[in-house]
């Protein structure tokens, strides 16, 4: 009676004990695996980070706004007028430059003209 | 009985000496075994715990990763890139010939240097063969999946400059192993590479780590750099500069976009200039060919020294403005195209088409016209002593510790230290008069660039740098502005800006006016001197400016060396200053204080008189403050 209850409650042990240990091995790999995981995202994170890099490289963009038309031409100048109104500085209306409030386009390219030092 | 003890004497006389032999030889084993041990657990002992140590207990580094640089917006300059390295153990690998056939187009290699390097020879410890470092991830995971037998693949990284040429020669690049070479990359090493970590335990027969015995060093990663460079700044300077080397067929350039209130540096470039991420070209190549990619990695900006020419009639006006107070404006000097001067003949631009004979002429004016008798002139009503001692203050004879490696500074004797082409203490007289219109004086671009910024700033002289902050995880340390000293008073500074104004509107700058700014700068048109003197046809073309000149945020140079042809600081610096200063006060939402200004381009067509505007009848101090 006696050694049955015993070889019970051993038994009992047993089994919660590999449960347990098969719970920790399972949870081991488990944490390998997410490890693992970690480092492929972490990898792809630094490379997309990079590839983001590479992508707002100011000479792509320039290329790409150039081929779609979006660049200001050269002397391409405008002016915003203070009713909101973009005049090219090259015509007529730039004589309207006290109602001047900001200056826009980018490159202007000056003919060489000749000075002194 | 008597018989019985002499036996037993005789017994003990043989054996006694026997006995005391055999004991002397255990004793003396005994001794020479404790000496052993002694030996050996005492004064070897920390040998043997490493032998010991070294079979039982393993250590791998773990490699810290190297900081990026970033600019002032948080824009990524210089970064890691996750990489894989393919190696091989020839000894390892079982058909030679098809590892090479699978590996070679993949690789890139040529077949037969492939075969080559996979062949073991004779060398029995030859293990380990890399193949490619900075592979692909997804090259390396390709090869991995050949599951090639002696063929590995391990982790590696890669130092990527995603822009490409931008700043390069102030970034400079790494080697191989990611350790920095030239730039900051090379001067900032320490805070960017950051500190080893280690993995130690004791390993299985597998050189496995046993659990509960690993003890795990953490790796500290390298700081990252906030460079005070804007990238659209830079990349409009290296855009405009690398156009004007371009069209000038000019041996170089350098342009520099200053803030004068702190020193930041916000664009530095140089032309012609490299690709960082292959900073020589691939292959062997012969010592020229090194030396010139090498030449191209120099960053004149702060290395070299060249003779600015009249951009320093500035720094003079301010020196005899400050010394002998702000009435000296009201005095005249007379210009008559050449002026006889320490046994030299002085001239003032004989080249068409500026020819001098300037004629009386006041401080402005003289800075108005660029005229190199009138300054001299000038010049000498406070002396070499003065001129040194505001040079001095001005900076030219120190460091500009910006940062920046390779810094370069004037060396420019004093005038109470002896001359040995005079032979006497003190400048000749053909020395001062040249010094005071820039020429005789050797300076770095950024020393320029700084002591116009203190003429910017109010007299105060900031000290430029290129780091606006570390960053080491989620701490950010800010790099303070530095402020140098206050070289002029205010006033002095109000003064000279003033006349840079009208250099600008009326004088040799006009190329310089962009429309609802004011602007003001110099042009300068130097010559280069060689062994034998000033050579014929050698200059530098540069100009540096200030917008908005009612209260500067931009001090912009550009300085161009040995263009062909047309050779003006007006004609060939002053148009890139133009061109950055529009596009820096756009980038940076600058309220125009200038309304009524026109672009010089709009003049140039239209034939409108650029001197309609003048800020001559302004005064700095009546155009309205900007805001930002």
């Amino acid at each position: 009676m006696v050694a049955g209850a015993g070889a019970t409650i051993f038994c009992a042990i047993l089994v919660i004990y590999l449960a347990a240990y098969a719970r920790v091995t399972n949870l081991g790999l488990a944490q390998s695996s997410a490890r693992v995981h970690l480092h492929q995202l972490k990898q792809e994170n630094e490379t997309l980070r990079a590839q983001l890099a590479q992508v707002q490289n100011p000479d792509r963009i320039v290329a790409h706004a150039t081929t779609l038309g979006m660049m200001t031409s050269a002397n391409q100048v405008c002016y915003i007028t203070r009713d909101g109104q973009a005049v090219p500085a090259n015509t007529n209306m730039g004589e309207r430059l006290p109602g001047v409030t900001s200056s826009g386009a980018n490159s202007v390219n000056i003919a060489s003209a000749s000075f002194g030092h | 009985m008597a018989r019985t003890q002499s036996t037993s004497h005789q017994h003990l006389s043989v054996i006694r000496p026997r006995a005391i032999a055999i004991f002397a030889t255990i004793a003396a084993a005994n001794l020479l075994l404790a000496g052993r041990l002694f030996y050996l657990q005492t004064i070897r002992h920390s040998y043997y715990v490493e032998q010991a140590d070294s079979v039982r207990v393993n250590k791998n580094d773990l490699l810290p990763k190297r900081g990026q640089i970033l600019d002032r917006n948080g824009d990524v300059l210089a970064i890691n890139v996750p990489a894989k390295q393919i190696f091989a153990d020839p000894w390892e690998i079982e058909d030679r010939a098809a590892a090479v056939s699978v590996l070679a187009p993949m690789l890139g290699m040529e077949p037969d240097l492939l075969e080559q390097r996979l062949d073991p020879g004779t060398n029995k410890k030859r293990h380990y063969v890399l193949l490619m470092r900075h592979a692909s991830l997804e090259l390396g995971g390709q090869i991995k999946a050949l599951k090639l037998r002696g063929v590995g693949v391990g982790p590696d990284t890669r130092r990527s400059y995603p822009n490409g040429a931008l700043a390069a020669q102030m970034i400079g690049f790494t080697d191989r192993d990611s350790k920095g070479v030239e730039g900051l990359e090379h001067s900032q090493e320490s805070m960017l590479v950051g500190a080893k970590g280690s993995i130690t335990g004791e390993v299985d027969p597998h050189g496995r780590f046993m659990p509960g015995t690993i003890i795990q060093k953490d790796p500290e990663n390298g700081a990252d750099l906030v460079l005070t460079i804007d990238k659209a700044l830079q990349h409009a300077a290296d855009m405009e500069l690398s156009a004007a080397v371009k069209a000038h067929h000019a041996k170089s350039g350098v342009a520099i976009i200053l803030d004068p209130r702190n020193g930041e540096i916000l664009a530095l470039s140089n032309a012609p200039t490299f690709d960082p991420n292959q900073p020589k070209p691939p292959g062997r190549l012969t010592q020229e060919q090194g030396l010139a990619a090498a030449a191209l990695w120099r960053n004149g900006a702060v290395s070299d020294l060249y003779e600015p020419g009249s951009t320093m009639k500035t720094i003079t006006a301010s020196a005899v403005l400050q010394n002998k107070g702000l009435d000296v404006m009201h005095d005249h000097v007379y210009c008559n195209a050449t002026w006889q001067y320490g046994g030299h003949t002085i001239h003032c631009a004989p080249d068409p088409p500026y020819y001098g004979h300037h004629g009386s002429e006041d401080l402005r004016g003289v800075l108005k016209e660029s005229c190199n008798i009138g300054m001299a002139q000038f010049g000498l009503k406070i002396g070499p002593d003065n001129l040194y001692k505001y040079l001095q203050s001005f900076g030219f004879f120190e460091y500009a510790h910006s940062g920046l490696p390779g810094e370069q500074k004037s060396w420019l004797k004093s005038p109470d230290e002896f001359n040995k082409y005079t032979g006497s203490v003190g400048w000749s007289k053909i020395q001062f008069a040249n010094i005071s219109f820039g020429q005789g004086i050797s300076v770095t671009p950024l020393q320029m660039a700084t002591a116009y910024g203190a003429i910017a700033n109010n007299g105060v002289m900031m000290r430029p740098h290129i780091i606006k902050a570390t960053r080491k995880g989620d701490v950010e340390t800010l790099i303070a502005p530095e402020l140098i000293r206050q070289v002029v008073d205010p006033k002095t500074a109000e003064a000279t800006r003033s006349m840079l104004g009208t250099v600008v509107q009326e004088g040799t700058g006009k190329p310089a006016q962009i429309a609802g700014f004011s602007v003001g700068g110099k042009t300068g048109s130097a010559q280069v001197s060689g062994p034998h003197g000033y050579e014929n046809g050698h200059y530098v073309a540069s100009f540096i400016g200030m917008v908005p000149l009612s209260k500067p945020r931009l001090v912009i140079l550009c300085a161009v060396f040995e263009p062909q042809g047309v050779h003006w600081g007006a004609a060939v610096a002053a148009p890139v200053v133009h061109n950055l200063a529009k596009t820096a006060v756009l980038q940076m939402h600058l309220t125009p204080d200038a309304p009524e200004l026109v672009d010089w381009a709009d003049h140039h067509k239209k034939k409108v008189a650029p001197s309609h505007v003048s800020i001559d009848s302004i005064g700095v101090s009546s155009i309205a403050t900007p805001e930002d």
